[in-house]
């Protein structure tokens, strides 16, 4: 399988405080793959600097085959990298509707773009009843349903999804990775999750890898993890 | 009853014109989060290059709108890309570089003109229609005229096309605005551009009706301050409504109270406000946090 995404000796922080301590990993096409660890173990530095929000200080990540490292974030969608960040983030003063169409703002195409919505809020049909609401009225679930939808309004090879679970009922986070997993299917997406739902993650991804203070410690087949004795004590309190 | 329609209307005409300068301050504080305290210069060097437009190329004020937002615009864009930009991690210092080039631009013309007091007189700057008993003069009513155009356009633009969603989407979050493919920096610069440009309207429009100084934008600016807070803070209708208010609380308190007290009475409408009520008749709460507003 194609690597699409591929992250070699990364480092990143915030002014003099580093993060992150050279991490590699690399995403197939097609897969689902978790970054999971503690609280503060670095995985949104993580996701922020592969989407571009944030600069690296040394390593390389390369997406499709093309030099990405330093690229701005706005470059992202055009080239198929949408995210999803933390909480959804979406827009509290402007409609769903809009949220979503906004998704799509790299499509020029108004007619492709009407399109693409029709067929978001198919997948969500929620989203349909609330498409005339001020997004900041909706509820937690429907809120993560609008963010995963918008990312996808711009067709991304690539989803990145931060915390998907954070703050939502475990109905809720089962919903969600389900229709993350039809989206997969549908969509040929490939999907990076970073979690600290460590059980839920390790369900629905296809290989996963521990970030413990800012370096991977531990990779592998999700289902292998699920069973590794450290990993049940320290994350799951198995 | 004749007066009192009078003051009214002249208040009305007088908010057309602070409504005029609040919309564009209000619209970059909005969306870029900065108070552009250089904004009534930006009214000035409209006026001004009106002014020569009208002397050197004989064109009528009113059509020099054509070429004086283009000209604020660019300059605006200059602005906002070579200062406001390379300040972006501190908003304070955005303030105090605003400030700066009000005095830079106040003295630059003043250097310039050397101080000598111009106007223009066409054929339409005295003209006066009759509104019942009242006289009223048209140039205002042209003015009110045009911001009412302007607001209506630029509401329309901001709920309805992708650039203007996009613009409010910047205001409201700019990481989440960034990964929807965004350039935030370029939406910045047309925001201040735009912002810019609609304070050399304002130059163009205000041109027939007073005498051009280097000062004169002091005379709108704090009026839209107090417009931008009594409207609400990045809000579109908050901003025209808002001159109207102040406008009509001048004339009243000029004809009822006292002419000198004219302008205390909305200064004290403004701190009143600010007190009581801090996100404006027409902002929501967290409006100064969240930025540009467009009723929905």
């Amino acid at each position: 399988m194609m690597s699409l995404l591929t992250v070699e000796g990364l480092c990143a922080g915030y002014g003099e405080l580093p993060v992150l301590h050279e991490v590699s990993l690399h995403v197939a096409e097609g897969e689902i793959v978790a970054i999971v660890g503690a609280n503060g173990a670095g995985k949104s530095t993580l996701l922020s600097a592969i989407a571009g929000l944030l600069r690296p200080t040394a390593g390389r990540i390369s997406f499709r085959g093309a030099d990405i490292t330093g690229r701005a974030a706005h470059r992202g969608p055009g080239a198929g990298l949408a995210m999803v960040p933390e909480g959804g983030k979406l827009f509290p003063f402007l409609t769903v509707e809009d949220n979503l169409l906004l998704g799509g703002y790299t499509n020029e195409d108004a007619k492709a773009r009407a399109a693409r919505l029709d067929e978001a809020m198919d997948t969500f049909p929620i989203l349909r009843e609330r498409r005339g609401q001020l997004a900041g009225k909706l509820s937690g679930g429907e809120r993560q349903m609008c963010a995963v939808a918008r990312a996808m309004m711009s067709r991304p090879a690539l989803m990145m999804l931060d915390e998907p679970s954070v703050g939502l009922s475990p109905l809720m986070v089962e919903r969600i990775f389900s229709v993350v997993e039809t989206l997969v299917r549908r969509e040929k997406l490939t999907v990076l999750l970073v979690e600290q739902n460590v059980g839920e993650a390790l369900e629905l991804a296809d290989r996963a890898y521990v970030l413990d203070h800012g370096a991977i410690v531990l990779g592998g087949p999700a289902a292998e993890l699920r069973r590794d004795a450290r990993i049940r004590e320290t994350y799951m309190g198995l | 009853m004749g007066t009192l329609l009078s003051v009214l209307l002249s208040g009305l005409l007088l908010g057309g014109l602070y409504s005029l300068v609040a919309i564009g301050l209000n619209l970059i504080f909005g969306v870029i989060r900065v108070v552009n305290f250089a904004q009534g210069e930006f009214v000035m060097l409209g006026m001004y290059a009106t002014f020569v437009a009208y002397n050197l190329l004989h064109i009528d004020p009113y059509l020099a709108i054509l070429l004086v937002f283009p000209l604020l615009f660019v300059f605006g864009i200059l602005v906002q890309r070579f200062i406001l930009q390379r300040l972006q991690n501190e908003p304070m210092m955005q303030v105090f570089a605003t400030f700066g080039l009000l005095m830079l631009l106040q003295n630059l013309v003043l250097a310039v003109t050397g101080g000598a007091a111009y106007s223009i007189r066409t054929p339409l700057s005295s003209m006066a229609i009759a509104v019942g008993p009242v006289q009223v003069s048209v140039p205002r009513v042209i003015a009110l005229a045009a911001v009412t155009a302007v607001a209506l356009i630029l509401q329309w633009g901001l709920r309805n096309t992708m650039t203007g969603k996009a613009v409010r989407a910047v205001a409201q979050d700019r990481r989440a605005a960034r990964l929807m493919g965004i350039d935030v920096e370029r939406t910045y610069m047309l925001t201040f551009g735009v912002g810019a440009g609609l304070a050399g309207m304002a130059g163009a429009l205000l041109t027939p009706i007073f005498t051009l100084s280097p000062q004169i934008g002091g005379n709108f600016i704090l009026a839209a301050f107090a417009v931008v807070v009594l409207g609400g803070l990045g809000s579109v209708p908050g901003a025209y409504i808002g001159g109207f208010l102040i406008g009509m609380t001048e004339a009243l308190a000029g004809y009822y109270l006292d002419p000198s007290l004219k302008q205390a009475a909305w200064f004290a409408i403004f701190i009143i406000m600010l007190i009581v009520r801090p996100t404006g008749l027409f902002g929501l709460a967290g409006a100064e946090e969240v930025g540009l507003r467009v009723q929905e």
